[in-house]
Parts: structure tokens; C-alpha cells; sequence
């Protein structure tokens, strides 16, 4: 019976341990609180962005014509007109109300359609090179779309030597007042040469100006100064170091976060053991599960505590990072928005907290929990880092941890209709497999602080002396999943730098797969023919893995028309493969069935499966290694079907062998396949009914169970 | 009914035997030795019956009682010390004292009681308020008695406790064993010191790699040997079982 009173006494005393440890509370508190705020603070005083010189908040003015302006303001367009050097090209349009509501809303699109700016940036290319004149003319740029300050600024930086708005507004005492900006490019001779000559210019017409002003309206302020000069440095250089820096303080945050909870995590597993002060703890009538309980709550804590403060400052890295008006979503952050980041973070901090569990449970000692640290962090940040900084499209790497939640929830909120549901899921999806790496991790906590014969540690496995033995152990099960990982991860980052063709290269990570489960079973000295446990196939049973591969496939292919999220699933094989030479029907075959089928099987099946069922009950040996091998399809949104599909194929595994469960396998993607051609299925569809379509799945799923559940045969594994 | 009462122990460590058909009881009131040359199984076996340790096969019950049924019960009754062991060096003695007495459900009247008493026991007043890490080692050795017996457990294993202390302190802590005996606790305790043996225990029992060599009495086994001390006695022991296993 598990007293609360106990739990609460260990986890006082962990609190307090915790609290007293002075790096914990530098990784835990000085840094999520002050530390990256002040770097974030430095970063931005170094990007030197010139917001600050424009006085007039842009939202309000979003539309303004920069060459209308200076075309309707006779003073200036005489100043400026009478220049041999100057040619000023007018638009003779007047804007209506209407136009600059349609011109707001331009502006408003122009964030949901970053892509297309390439025809807007070609149009203003066109415009410009027709004005430019190559005998030292300056040229005034002129628009055929209007846009917002920001927006021209963005597009004039390379286009033009000089860029001049003229913004009206008005002053305190209600006066219309004519500001001019002027926009150059610091880090360019000719514009800054440009801004002057401008600047002299305007400066001698001023002068005219002020003679004409007092004559007319006597000494006023305008009078005295009826142009309002500004200048705005449009020099990037600091921008892009503000912008790499920006993304880079994602992948810092999330260093310092897996520190900050690591660090606890550590000091309460095998740093109380390493220090055997464990035996303390353990002569006290407090059972082991009161003590995990108390130290993981802790944990839990730390990392809740860190995770407020960092998961705000993550929002603000990815804003900026994306360059988008710092802190210009603030407005749009409603109630269910801020719940959403407030339940990321819980679920988020419970996730993290939960494999750090896992991580030190499993090790033997603090350099071994370190070293494990560190090759978790590596794993992580490096592939993140690569996204962030070469801007690279990849689900990798960024989609398979729960805890990159934040990119997803930060894109979701600075979008106008965020995916709840599919914000909601992936935290639901945190939380379930943090209860498994708990649940995990107190086996391996028990074994750790009481010890138990025939344990083989992953260290064991690699080691010269000790890496022979009798059977698949656990740490097999962990070390092929860390290498597969190891090698889906950077092996799929390298084919999208590289732009290589996935097509032609999808076997590989799949033959990496295979070929880490036969060097691991041979490097531990068992023979490759026993320790698989093939099986056989029969007549009879393929028959019923026919149906079953056919109904799953079906079922899923309803459960993904329940979510429009979901929809990223169905891959489009001819839209993504079609244009490629070998693409075929027996190529499709091969690559989406037959060798992910083989390799996928021998590894998740016979050498993880096995591994912890060789230890542990059916339940934990294949929630753990579905559980992995949903982790391995790099796609927050395929985790459901592919870790139950992996459930029912280890369940063959036990039953049958290995055989049948390649064989169920090779049906099921065999059967995707054909759904993924097949033009005739989306009339098979519910339309807009989640209800009928999760109906299908779920008796689907049933007739399944039921089905495999059904035969009698003897089990081909104990 | 025995203390302890110990039936066919095993314990393996991947393919190393520690323990093997480790049978004894311990009865209260007696002060019993666990003898050994090193590597023999002493550590292991004392582990086990504290509960540190999960034994491979066999039984450890208390009084009756075991540790699948009644884990609590009989940590609470069990007060246990090894040489290896520490107190959290970020605490002060009292708290660590005032935390395990919380840990054993003391109330905070009770904590207070105990530890002035322990304090008066073990002359605990200079180190009270110190952290653990500032504390000398027969201060730390002091503290971690009290932190063992803060319950005052009706059983007691204490594993090489005076390793590495002065005699002065060690004399203090064999005559507080001898206190405890004769309030009826059941004492088990391992120790390379062999005057020790002689100074307070009742019975001895000799393990060597991992076996039961010898379950007797101080004047028995010095008898069987016509020897003049502990020490010659114990080596002759010694020296029969290596010529024992060997053939």
C-alpha cells in the first residue's frame, strides 16, 4: 500500500537537497530567469534593428504609397523633379477608402503566403531595373502593390541604392506633418553616398520652405521645421546574425533545459547511490516505490519550474527567429491560447522528466548517466540546430519528441486558426508515453538501488569482455534503437541537405536498420538463425493476416479523414514519387513493402521484442518497442497507427515467429500502398462524419483482436 | 521465535556466486559475529537481510515476519550500519536526524525527545548544527549511529561500523551494542577487528566464499582449536575450510 505521507516526507527531503545544490539552482533558476533574458537582451541591442526611429506605429499607417506621396507633395516633388540626377516616376493614382482596406489586407496575407513573395520580389525587381539608370542615377522605386514599410523594407534592401517614403501624419496640435524617410543601406557606398546627396538636398529646400511658411502662417512650429527628415538603416548584416542567433536560442533553451532537469534527475538516482547515502533512505519503512515516486515528483517540479520561463522565452526565440515582429502576436494570445502553452509546458516538463528517469535508471553509474546525457543532447540539438540554421524542411528530427511541442504550439498560435486538436494530441501523446517510461523506469530504478542478477548493461554489451551472451538482454533492445535512431536521424538530415532524391534512397536507413540487427546479434555471440525465431507460415494463418493487414489498412485510412491533421499522413505516392525514373509498381513495392517489412521486422521484432521479452512481461516488451518503433517514423502524427501496428505485429511475433510477423507487415504497407494510389477511395470516405469514420477503425481494430486472439497454435517464444 | 531467521540464501551477481545455502537464525538478546576474510560474502549477506539487497533465493524472516508481507513492520524495527554509508552532506545532523525520524512517522514532540537523547548518548552537541561535510570522522560515525538507531530499533546490523575509528571510539560504540543487548535487541555485526569479537559477542558465525563455515560460540570454536585467542583460532578455522574446499 502506498502511504501519500511518505511519498511527501521523500519528496521534502529531495526538495530541500535540490534547493541546497548550488549548481542545480544556477542551471534551474539563474539561467531560465536571468540568464537567457539577458543574453535575449544583448542579442537584440547588438541586431541594432531601427524600429525605434519611426515614431508612428506602422499597424496604424499600414498603407501608404511611397511614390503617390512624393508625387502629390508639390514642395518635394519640386525638390526633387528639378534635379538633373533625380528621376522621380510618380503612380497617378489616388487611393480610396476601399483600396487601402484591400491594401491591409495584402499585408495581412502576405504572412500566410511567404512563398509566393518571390513574384512580388521579381515585380519590384522589373520595376526598378527600368528606373535604374547606369550613369550614377539614383533611383526611386515604384510599387505596383502596396505594402506596409515593413514589408518594402524587407523587399528594397539589394533592389535600390536609396529608398525615400513620405509619411503624413499628424502632430499634437492636429497639424498634418509631412515626415520623410529615408532608407539605405549602411553597409553600401553608393547608398550612403545616395542618402546624403539626398539629405543636402532636402536640407537647401528646406531652408526655401521655412521662408515660405513664416511668410504664410507666421512663426509656428511647422514653420520652422516643415520637413521632418529620418533616416533608417536597412543593413542586415546585424539582422541575420539577430535571426541566427534567434533560432540558435531555441537549441540553447533546450540545452539548458535538459541540463536543468538532467542535472536533479542525476543527483537523485545515482548520485544518492554513488554517495550511498541511498542506504538511508532504504533502511527507512518507505518502499521503494514511495521513494521513486517522492524523487520523481520532485524532478517533475524542477522541471515544471524551468520549463515556465523557458517555454516563454522559446516562444520569443521562434518569433524572432522567423523574423516576425517580436512580440506582435502579444494581441492574439487568448485564453485558450495561453492554456494551450500552459498544458505543453506541464505535459512537456512530465515528458522530459520521465525519460531523464529513464535515462538515469538505466545507468550504473554518474559517468555513465552523463555520458548517456550527453549523447541525448547530441542527438537532439544537433539535428535541431541543422533545421534551424539551414533552413531545413525536415520532420525528422524536429517531429519525433514531444518536447519540440513548442515549434509546433508557436506555429500554431502565431497562425490565425491554430490546430487545437492537434496541439491537444500531441500533448495526450505526452503524457501516455510518459506514464510508460515511468513505468520503466522503476524496474530499472529497483534494479539500480537493490540490485539484481543477471542484469547486462548496455556498457556490457560494448565492451570486449563482457559482450557475449546467452540471449537477447534489454540493453540489446536499447542499444540497436539508439543506433537505428542515430542513423534514421542524421542519415535522413544528410539526404535533405543534400536534396537527394528519397526515392532512391529510401532502403538505406531501412538496410541500416537490418544491418545493426545482425552486427549486434553477432557481436554478442548468438546465432542469427535461433535468436530470430522465425517460425513458419502456414496456409491457414497468412489467410487470416490477409484480411487483418486489409482491415488495419482500411481502418487507418478512415481514422486519418477524422483530422484534418492527419490528412499529412496519406502519403500522395504520385505527387511525391512520380516525377521520379525508377518509380514503378514493383519499385513502390519493394521500397514500401518488401524491405521495410524485413528490415523493420528482424530489428523492432526480433532483436527488440525479444530483448526485453526475454526479461520482462508481453505488455512491457511490446509497448516499449512499438513505442520505439513509432518513435523511428519521425512523425508526431503516424505515433498512433504505427505503434499500434507494432503492437499487433509483436503479438504475431509471440505467436507465430517472425516470418508471419514480416509477412502481416509486407500486407499492411502492401495494402497502404494501394490505398495511397487508389483515386476511388476518397468516395469510400464519411465526408465530414469523424463519428462513422473512428467507427470503422475501431471494428476494424476489433475484428482483428479478435481474429488473432482466435488461434489456438502454441506460442512460438517463452 | 528468532530475531532473524535465515534459510537457504543465495545470491549472484551475473555469473558470480556471493552467497550460497546460507542458513542461521539470530535470537534477541545475543550479540552475534559475522566473520569472513574479505570477498567471503559478509557485506552481501548483511545487505540482504537489511533488505538492501534482493537475494537471488531463500528467506529472511523477522520475528515470523517477511519483507513480501511486511516490509514496513520490519524496517521500522531494523536499525542498520555499513563503513560505506553517509548522511547528506547538504544537511545539518539535526535535520537529517529530524527528516528520518519524520520518515519513521515521529511526531515532532517525539523527534525532539529522540534526539536530545541521542545527543546526550553520543555527545552529539558540538556536530548538531553542522553539515555533515564539515564534520570529523568519529563525529560522522556518531551521526550515522544515531541516524541507525533514531527508531531504536529491536534489531540491529551493523557492518564494519569501526573500520576506520580511533579505539576510543570504537570501545564506545561496542559498549553501547553491549546496552543494547541487554535490553533484549538482537545484534548481528561484521568486523575484521577480532578483540572486538572477543570483547561483546555471544556467538560467531564464519562464512567463506559464500559458505557457512562455522555457526558457534567465542569459547566453542576457541576449544575446538586449543587456541589462546580469537585471532589464532579464527585463522585455523580459516585454514581448514580453504584445505576443505580445495579437495
Amino acid at each position: 500500500m502506498i502511504s501519500l505521507r511518505n511519498i511527501k516526507v521523500v519528496f521534502k527531503k529531495e526538495f530541500l537537497q535540490i534547493m541546497r545544490d548550488k549548481s542545480v539552482l544556477f542551471t534551474n533558476f539563474f539561467i531560465p530567469l536571468f540568464g537567457i533574458p539577458l543574453y535575449v537582451i544583448f542579442v537584440l541591442e547588438a541586431a541594432t534593428y531601427k524600429e525605434a526611429n519611426i515614431e508612428a506605429p506602422l499597424k496604424d499607417n499600414t498603407v501608404f504609397n511611397i511614390s503617390y506621396q512624393g508625387a502629390v507633395a508639390p514642395d518635394i516633388q519640386k525638390a526633387l523633379q528639378d534635379d538633373a540626377k533625380i528621376k522621380l516616376v510618380p503612380l497617378n493614382k489616388t487611393l480610396s477608402e476601399d483600396e487601402i482596406i484591400n491594401y491591409r489586407r495584402h499585408y495581412e496575407e502576405y504572412h500566410d503566403l511567404k512563398d509566393k513573395s518571390l513574384s512580388l520580389k521579381t515585380q519590384v525587381t522589373k520595376d526598378t531595373e527600368e528606373l535604374k539608370d547606369n550613369n550614377d542615377k539614383l533611383s526611386l522605386a515604384r510599387e505596383k502593390m502596396f505594402h506596409s514599410l515593413e514589408i518594402l523594407q524587407k523587399k528594397y534592401q539589394d533592389l535600390a541604392d536609396l529608398h525615400v517614403a513620405f509619411f503624413e501624419h499628424q502632430d499634437e496640435d492636429n497639424s498634418p506633418l509631412l515626415t520623410t524617410y529615408l532608407f539605405y543601406n549602411d553597409d553600401k557606398n553608393t547608398s550612403k553616398a545616395a542618402k546624403k546627396y539626398i539629405e543636402e538636398l532636402l536640407q537647401k529646400f528646406e531652408d526655401q520652405l521655412i521662408i515660405e511658411y513664416k511668410e504664410k502662417k507666421g512663426i509656428t512650429k511647422n514653420a520652422l521645421n516643415p520637413l521632418a527628415i529620418k533616416d533608417v538603416n536597412l543593413d542586415r548584416s546585424s539582422d541575420k546574425f539577430a535571426k541566427t542567433f534567434g533560432l540558435g536560442l531555441g537549441a540553447i533553451i533546450l540545452f539548458f533545459l535538459l541540463i536543468s532537469i538532467l542535472n536533479p534527475t542525476i543527483n537523485t538516482t545515482i548520485g544518492e547511490r554513488d554517495q550511498n547515502t541511498y542506504k538511508v533512505l532504504l533502511m527507512n519503512p518507505v518502499s521503494l516505490h514511495e521513494i521513486f515516486i517522492g524523487k520523481y515528483l520532485n524532478v517533475a517540479l524542477q522541471g515544471l519550474l524551468t520549463l515556465l520561463p523557458y517555454s516563454i522565452e522559446s516562444i520569443v526565440a521562434y518569433s524572432w527567429g522567423n523574423s516576425n515582429f517580436l512580440f506582435q502576436f502579444l494581441p492574439e494570445l487568448t485564453f485558450v491560447k495561453l492554456l494551450i502553452i500552459f498544458i505543453g509546458t506541464v505535459s512537456g516538463a512530465i515528458f522530459l522528466s520521465s525519460l531523464c528517469f529513464l535515462v538515469c535508471s538505466f545507468s550504473k553509474s554518474r559517468v555513465q548517466a552523463q555520458s548517456m546525457v550527453t549523447l541525448l543532447i547530441f542527438l537532439l540539438i544537433i539535428p535541431i540546430v541543422t533545421i534551424g540554421v539551414m533552413d531545413v524542411k525536415l520532420s525528422y528530427s524536429s517531429a519525433f519528441l514531444p518536447l519540440v511541442n513548442f515549434p509546433l504550439i508557436t506555429e500554431n498560435l502565431l497562425q490565425t486558426s491554430p490546430h487545437y486538436a492537434a496541439a491537444f494530441l500531441a500533448f495526450a501523446v505526452n503524457i501516455i508515453i510518459s506514464f510508460f517510461l515511468i513505468w520503466f523506469s522503476l524496474g530499472a530504478f529497483t534494479v539500480q538501488w537493490k540490485g539484481k542478477s543477471d542484469t547486462v548493461s548496455v556498457s556490457d554489451l560494448l565492451s570486449k569482455k563482457k559482450r557475449k551472451t546467452s540471449r537477447l538482454t534489454p540493453a540489446h533492445g536499447f542499444l540497436a534503437f539508439a543506433l537505428s535512431f542515430v542513423g534514421y536521424v542524421y542519415g535522413g538530415t544528410l539526404i535533405s541537405i543534400l536534396e537527394i532524391d528519397l526515392f532512391n534512397f529510401l532502403f538505406a536507413p531501412l538496410l541500416f536498420c537490418l544491418g545493426v540487427a545482425v552486427l549486434l546479434t553477432s557481436y554478442s555471440g548468438l546465432d542469427l538463425v535461433k535468436t530470430y525465431q522465425w517460425g513458419k507460415i502456414e496456409k491457414g494463418y497468412a489467410l487470416k493476416l490477409l484480411f487483418c493487414a486489409f482491415a488495419l489498412s482500411l481502418g487507418f485510412n478512415y481514422l486519418f479523414q477524422m483530422l484534418p491533421e492527419l490528412e499529412t499522413l496519406k502519403v500522395k505516392f504520385p505527387e511525391v514519387f512520380g516525377s521520379n525514373q525508377f518509380a514503378s509498381g514493383f519499385s513502390y513495392f519493394l521500397l514500401f513493402a518488401v524491405i521495410p517489412a524485413f528490415c523493420e521486422e528482424i530489428l523492432f521484432r526480433g532483436i527488440i521484442f525479444k530483448g526485453f521479452r526475454n526479461q520482462y512481461s508481453f505488455l512491457i516488451a511490446a509497448t516499449l518497442s512499438s513505442l520505439f518503433f513509432a518513435i523511428i517514423h519521425f512523425s508526431l502524427f503516424k505515433w498512433g497507427h504505427t505503434f499500434i501496428g507494432g503492437f499487433l505485429m509483436a503479438y504475431i511475433y509471440e505467436k507465430r515467429g517472425l516470418l508471419n510477423a514480416i509477412l502481416f507487415h509486407l500486407l499492411f504497407n502492401s495494402f497502404g500502398l494501394l490505398f495511397g494510389f487508389s483515386k476511388n477511395f476518397a468516395k469510400l470516405i464519411f465526408e465530414g462524419s469523424a463519428f462513422l469514420n473512428g467507427s470503422v477503425f475501431i471494428a476494424a481494430l476489433l475484428i482483428i483482436i479478435y481474429i488473432l486472439k482466435s488461434d489456438t497454435s502454441q506460442k512460438t517464444n517463452t | 521465535m528468532s530475531a532473524i531467521k535465515v534459510q537457504n540464501l543465495r545470491k549472484v551477481f551475473q555469473e558470480t556466486v556471493a552467497v550460497e545455502s546460507l542458513s542461521f537464525d539470530i535470537p534477541f538478546g545475543e550479540v552475534t559475529a559475522l566473520l569472513g576474510s574479505n570477498g567471503a560474502g559478509k557485506s552481501t549477506t548483511l545487505n540482504m537481510i537489511a533488505g538492501i539487497l534482493l537475494p537471488t533465493e531463500g528467506s529472511i524472516e523477522f520475528a515470523g515476519l517477511n519483507f513480501k508481507d511486511h516490509y514496513k513492520e520490519i524496517k521500522s524495527q531494523l536499525g542498520y550500519l555499513t563503513s560505506d554509508m553517509e548522511l547528506y552532506e547538504s544537511f545539518t545532523v539535526q535535520e537529517t536526524l529530524e527528516v528520518l525520524a519524520e520518515m519513521k512517522g515521529f511526531s515532532k514532540k517525539q523527534t525532539k525527545s529522540r534526539i536530545e537523547e541521542l545527543t546526550e548518548e553520543f555527545s552529539l552537541q558540538e556536530c548538531l548544527h553542522k553539515h555533515y561535510s564539515e564534520l570529523s570522522s568519529g563525529q560522522k560515525q556518531r551521526s550515522l549511529i544515531s541516524s541507525s538507531i533514531i527508531h531504536d530499533p529491536k534489531i540491529l546490523i551493523f557492518d564494519e561500523v569501526t573500520a576506520s575509528l580511533d579505539l576510543v571510539v570504537s570501545k564506545d560504540i561496542m559498549d553501547y551494542l553491549i546496552k543494547e543487548k541487554e535490553r533484549g535487541k538482537a545484534i548481528i555485526f561484521s568486523t575484521h577487528i577480532l578483540s572486538e569479537v572477543e570483547y561483546i559477542s555471544d556467538r560467531i558465525i564464519m562464512i567463506e566464499k559464500g559458505h557457512l563455515v562455522k555457526d558457534t560460540t567465542y569459547e566453542e570454536l576457541i576449544g575446538e582449536y586449543e587456541s589462546k585467542n580469537i585471532t589464532e583460532a579464527f585463522y585455523h578455522a580459516l585454514l581448514d575450510e580453504q584445505k576443505r574446499s580445495q579437495t
